[in-house]
């Protein structure tokens, strides 16, 4: 015992004299004296005074292997504990950096150890140790250390902790990109969508917004239901990688499948179709690409667009359950039952095990549709009322002289019933009808008398002022009645029979014929006993009351469709066309102002130019030069259409009012 | 028949989107007594609305094959102004049916012939309940569409008007709107119960009022 401890110290002090030979010499000589221990132990020194450090290395693992424990000193347990680490020696490292004695204050030793132990794996281990030794590492080391320590707790899944670090310790942004991808990826496999998000967006402010940061972003988003960023993130992403080779084939296939899925989720899944099919001219392969167009289109209900790509891109001997899925759904939008219930049966013979897609199950199932509940699930649906419908029942049996038939049926019902009404009780409904122009030629031929005017252009006061009054008197009434044409007649809706234009055609003919009759009885009484008075072209009398007719209905269904929105603009219109009978020529000729403002003003006005259309052709000294009818003409077809229009878009609130 | 297909309807109300029926694929055979039961608000007037094509479903589509009467309700279509026989003449004119077999009926069912040739504006809520009653019963449907009408009425003429209904029921059906479920018993025997933004069809009209009994509150 005495002469091996001898010969170990003797070639120790060889070594440390740096005497290699003479130690390696001795080494060799006393190989049975020495003690296993020994034996690892003086080779060790050896190596690692020779700087040998891969030597050195075998030798402890050597020695670890068969389970020799060597004291090694502080500084080359240090030493060889970075390279043992290089060679994935982790289990040994970790061994022979237990055996120091380690306090706490010996942060290089314990974090080294923590390295070790997290590279073991035993991470909350790891994580006591290096958040015991943080006060003794030193401040410039701080960061690394701090990085090391948000790695463990992404490890542990402490992904808000992790983030504080990552937070507080990544100011410099170079080198930690790898990090971030992995703290990103360990939040994505953990679905903590809100922290990726958080993560990604302090990335792409870090590393710039490139389309891997853009895409997980999107991908977050959309996980997060937050389908509107969601699909500007992929925007953006697609947008760099336009122009990318194939190699970003299918990343590009995965954002067009990511906006596709938004784009339905927003409720809107026609928009996507666009962007799918541009992607498919260049991809042509891609069959679930061209699975999601006819589904967007499906569920935009666009049938004869989706049938058009089906029949485009599949035929008969496609059988995949996704693409029978979808001619069965086309089937069901088409009401095409045969083709429905085949598919529906190859579906469920060939892949008992899918789940049907929601349209499929509410026609399969005899049980409820819309399982909002298990209460409902368990009814099931009588055979007496499930849907049979058949190819025949679209087939509209109308016709349209029958519906026109029909429309004049209701039309005339209407027209004795207004008339009956108008007449009341008293019989006396009509009798308004000639006493309101009565009243107004009576008060300017009044004020023209006493003004001492005994004609205008040829034409007898009295003359002149009705053929004004009258023809602006049917614009008033128009307006008037179609201004209430449907709040009015909300009673009379409930048969379907009458269309809200039944009730329009019917006050319109009524005031039309109303008009006529009354001009018709002035103008004769005009002509038998005051005036044998000139009769120019009778059709274009009649074209000047249409046209006044039309204005009036236009405006008036206009003024109807503002009055269910803003009441209070709807009545300053109302008050506002009362201004046009001292604006429209009724009591005075355009001719006789001077020509600025006829040119100016009065041209423009519509009404003014239908009213002496209707007077010229009662006098040969007024032409019609000033007057262009086309042009009145033109907005009065306008004011028809849009006010058709106002009627159609406002009819659901005018009729809830 | 009437083919509900993937019908569904909603308001778009100053206060959100509010949801009425969810795609209903539903057909319903004209000649049966069908109760449809709902809670105020549910959406049954509506229903009856677009059944008779008075409104149009927001989506989907509703195909009539038949001769429907109109939503018969409290005093719709009368006008105020006329006499009873002039009410009269417009439905028959309206309807193409014959003037004087109408009015016979009508005559006879309403018992006011005394007041028939005043204004409707005359008439008491029950008057015009009576006359619009008859007068949807004497034109020939395959089926009547009726909201909450009974409730008016004295015993006797609610009597009647179930013999009447008994005798139309014959050759024509009925779709009976009520949120009370008694009524509903005694003229219908079929049910659709409203449930959330469904329709739940039942077979029996009992089990329907059952489960509108224990379910309604839910909608």
């Amino acid at each position: 015992m005495q002469i091996i401890s001898e010969q170990f110290q003797k070639i120790v002090s060889r070594i440390l004299q740096r005497n290699f030979e003479d130690a390696r010499n001795l080494i060799d000589e006393s190989t049975a004296a020495l003690s296993n221990q020994q034996h690892f132990l003086v080779h060790f020194m050896l190596a690692e005074e020779m700087g040998k450090i891969d030597e050195a290395a075998d030798f402890i693992l050597a020695a670890f292997r068969k389970d020799i424990h060597l004291p090694l000193t502080r500084h080359s347990v240090l030493w060889m504990a970075k390279y043992l680490a290089q060679r994935n020696e982790f289990r040994c490292g970790l061994a022979i950096v237990s055996k120091l004695d380690v306090s706490i204050d010996d942060w290089e030793v314990c974090s080294q150890k923590a390295k070790f132990l997290a590279l073991n794996r035993q991470f909350s281990k790891a994580l006591n140790l290096l958040r015991a030794t943080w006060k003794h590492i030193p401040k410039k080391k701080k960061q690394d250390f701090g990085l090391f320590e948000a790695r463990l707790l992404l490890n542990l899944k402490h992904s808000e902790e992790a983030y504080i670090k990552l937070n507080t310790f990544l100011k410099r942004p170079a080198g930690h990109s790898p990090l971030y991808h992995r703290a990103i990826k360990t939040a994505v496999d953990q679905c903590d969508w809100a922290f990726a998000k958080r993560l990604l967006s302090h990335s792409s402010f870090l590393f710039g917004p490139t389309p891997t940061i853009k895409t997980q972003l999107a991908q977050v988003h959309f996980n997060l239901e937050e389908y509107a960023p969601a699909l500007k993130h992929a925007n953006q992403a697609l947008s760099k990688l336009v122009g990318a080779g194939p190699k970003h084939l299918n990343n590009l296939r995965i954002l067009q499948e990511l906006k596709c899925d938004a784009q339905v989720a927003l409720n809107t899944p026609f928009n996507s179709v666009r962007d799918l099919l541009k992607h498919l001219e260049q991809d042509k392969e891609w069959t679930e690409g061209k699975l999601k167009v006819i589904d967007c289109c499906l569920r935009a209900k666009k049938t004869t667009l989706a049938a058009y790509y089906f029949a485009k891109w599949f035929n008969d001997t496609d059988l995949s359950p996704e693409i029978v899925t979808l001619k069965c759904r086309l089937g069901v939008q088409n009401a095409d039952a045969n083709s429905v219930a085949s598919n529906l049966q190859i579906l469920i013979e060939n892949w008992p095990d899918r789940d049907l897609h929601p349209d499929l199950r509410i026609i399969n199932s005899s049980k409820r549709p819309d399982l909002q509940s298990t209460i409902i699930e368990e009814i099931e649906l009588p055979k007496i009322f499930s849907p049979k419908w058949a190819r025949n029942d679209f087939a509209t049996g109308s016709n349209f002289i029958r519906g026109i038939a029909g429309h004049l049926n209701s039309v005339r019902a209407l027209i004795l019933r207004e008339t009956k009404a108008r007449f009341g009780i008293y019989k006396l409904g009509y009798l308004w009808a000639f006493l309101e122009p009565a009243v107004y030629t009576a008060i300017f031929v009044g004020i023209f008398y006493i003004a001492g005017r005994q004609s205008f252009y040829g034409m007898s006061i009295p003359l002149f002022i009705v053929t004004g009054v009258v023809p602006y008197t049917l614009f008033r009434n128009c307006f008037n009645q179609m201004v209430s044409a449907v709040s009015s007649s909300k009673a009379i809706l409930v048969h379907p029979k009458i269309q809200v234009i039944d009730i329009i055609v019917t006050k319109t003919s009524l005031e039309l014929s109303t008009i006529v009759v009354v001009f018709l009885a002035f103008m004769s009484g005009l002509y038998f006993y005051v005036e044998k008075f000139f009769i120019g072209n009778i059709l274009e009398i009649l074209l000047g009351f249409c046209g006044l007719a039309a204005c009036g209905i236009g405006l008036g269904l206009i003024t109807a469709g503002i009055a269910s929105v803003f009441p209070g603009i709807a009545n300053f219109i109302r008050q506002g066309t009362r201004l046009l009978f001292f604006t429209s020529g009724v009591f005075f000729a355009p001719e006789m102002l001077p020509s600025s403002i006829r040119s100016q003003y009065l041209a423009w006005n519509p009404l003014a130019q239908f009213i002496s259309t209707v007077r010229n052709n009662f006098t040969p000294l007024l032409t019609s030069q000033n007057i262009e009818l086309s042009y009145a003409l033109f907005f009065a077809l306008t004011l028809l259409f849009v006010g058709f229009m106002f009627q159609r878009i406002f009819h659901f609130r005018m009729m809830t009012q | 028949m009437i083919h509900l297909i993937n019908c569904g309807k909603y308001y778009d109300t100053d206060v959100g989107r509010r949801e009425i029926l969810k795609s209903v694929n539903m057909s319903i055979p004209l000649n049966l007594r069908v109760g449809i039961l709902g809670r105020n608000g549910a959406g049954k007037t509506t229903l009856l609305k677009m059944i008779a094509g008075v409104e149009n479903p927001s989506y989907g589509e509703v195909v009539r094959r038949g001769k429907i009467s109109w939503p018969l309700g409290l005093s719709g279509g009368l006008h105020p102004d006329l006499t009873g026989v002039e009410n009269i003449s417009f439905i028959t004119r309206l309807y193409r049916a014959d003037f004087d077999s109408v009015f016979e009926y009508v005559k006879d069912f309403s018992e006011i012939d005394q007041y028939l040739d005043m204004p409707v504006k005359s008439y008491s809520q029950g008057m015009r309940a009576r006359l619009m009653f008859g007068l949807s019963l004497s034109i020939d449907f395959d089926c009547y569409l009726i909201d909450e009408l009974t409730g008016v009425g004295d015993r006797f003429f609610k009597e009647k008007s179930k013999q009447a209904f008994r005798e139309r029921a014959e050759n024509a059906g009925l779709l009976f709107v009520s949120h009370n479920e008694k009524t509903v018993k005694e003229y219908c025997d079929y049910a659709l119960v409203f449930y959330g933004t469904s329709l739940v069809p039942f077979e029996d009209i009992d089990e329907g009022v059952d489960f509108y009994l224990k379910n309604g509150g839910t909608a």
